[in-house]
């Protein structure tokens, strides 16, 4: 209620400016919903708040029986008929599984490569101290 | 009609007017319950609208009433066969077998665009799925998925064959259970188009073989499943004596 209330102060005028469209527009709907919520609470019975969720109107076998879709090609009759009836029956993987499929058949691991493709060490040398530079240059010009 | 059927709860026949009871762990739980085709909620009473048999299922748990049915009734969902019948500004009239004729969208096909739309007759067959199915307004029906993806629905070709069944049979065909399907197609080479509006449309390598396939799907429907398997079988060895 708090936000609500702060917004509805905001004056008339400011509102009217081209800068608080958004705003207003929002503030708008905002009374809007509320006065319609007010309009229809005397229409809600009890009943409706008790059993109203419990219970869900499906008016197709089809959801109800599990049927099955109903085009369908054998032997080659329709080949694209054919792919996507193998599609519904056996959905691919879930691509993190297929992900870890392939982690486990890589020859470099994934960790690997991300120490040495990254900038890391670069961009750490540059924040290390000078002294510290030095001691990681020595090795290597010798 | 028990042993007939391939649902796993059967229970007894149900009246329009008759109560249904909800089993007791349903009748405890907070879980949603699902009321199929055939019951209604009146205040606190479930009842039952339509002459049949009652079956359930669990997770979700739904209630639904099984029955023979000749006239179609769109429900939201359901996937149809229809015939275009006229076209309407941007969209198609389709007659489904319902009281209404419902209406496609041109844009409504995988890859249609405004300028690029699908060429399509008066007089061809769509199989469609009905999006809208309001007692009040005209039915709607679209040819893709909510991603826009071509997943099997559009026109079918003309060279086929539509014939109708019984509402009730089509369901025992879609069953996964029924095997009729599946093991003509280890016979045959067919595509087939089954739609919940009660009309099959069949396309085979030959005229014979359309025919003889629509004859065996058709004379099915009073089968139980060892009939369906020997029916299957019997038609298996025709075929290799034609």
């Amino acid at each position: 209620m708090g936000p609500q209330r702060k917004r509805l102060l905001l004056s008339k005028n400011l509102l009217e400016m081209k800068f608080m469209k958004r705003t207003k527009e929002k503030t708008e709907k905002e009374l809007e919903d509320e006065e319609r919520q007010e309009a229809f609470a005397n229409e809600i019975t009890s009943a409706m708040l008790s059993h109203g969720s419990k219970f869900l109107m499906e008016s197709s076998y089809s959801a109800c029986e599990n049927l099955s879709f109903g085009r369908m090609s054998f032997k080659g009759a329709n080949p694209e008929i054919e792919k996507i009836m193998r599609r519904f029956t056996n959905p691919p993987p879930p691509k993190e599984s297929s992900l870890l499929q392939n982690e486990k058949d890589a020859d470099v691991r994934a960790e690997e490569v991300a120490e040495t493709m990254s900038l890391s060490k670069t961009i750490s040398r540059k924040f290390s101290k000078q002294s510290q530079k030095r001691g990681f240059k020595r090795p290597a010009e010798d | 009609m028990a042993e007939k059927s391939f649902s796993t709860h059967v229970n007894q026949i149900y009246l329009p007017g008759d109560s249904v009871a909800l089993s007791k762990t349903d009748e405890i739980s907070s879980a949603k319950i699902v009321i199929g085709p055939g019951i209604r909620k009146y205040g606190k009473q479930i009842l039952v609208t339509k002459p049949g048999v009652l079956r359930t299922k669990a997770s979700p748990a739904t209630y639904w009433i099984d029955c023979h049915h000749k006239r179609y009734v769109p429900a939201r969902g359901d996937d149809v066969i229809g015939v275009v019948t006229n076209k309407v500004g941007e969209s198609y009239k389709v007659n489904i077998g319902s009281s209404e004729e419902a209406s496609l969208s041109s844009i409504a096909f995988p890859g249609a665009t405004k300028k690029n739309k699908p060429n399509i007759q008066i007089g061809d067959l769509v199989f469609a799925k009905l999006l809208i199915a309001s007692i009040d307004m005209e039915p709607e029906l679209v040819c893709v998925n909510s991603l826009g993806e071509n997943v099997g629905l559009g026109v079918l070709s003309t060279s086929g064959f539509l014939f109708t069944v019984p509402l009730h049979h089509i369901r025992k065909l879609l069953n996964p259970e029924c095997t009729l399907l599946k093991s003509l197609g280890k016979a045959l080479s067919f595509e087939i188009a089954v739609g919940m509006n009660g009309k099959i449309w069949i396309k085979a390598k030959s005229v014979k073989q359309t025919i003889a396939l629509a004859r065996a799907i058709s004379i099915s429907e009073h089968m139980n499943k060892e009939e369906m398997n020997k029916l299957c079988r019997k038609f298996v060895d025709r075929q290799a004596g034609f």
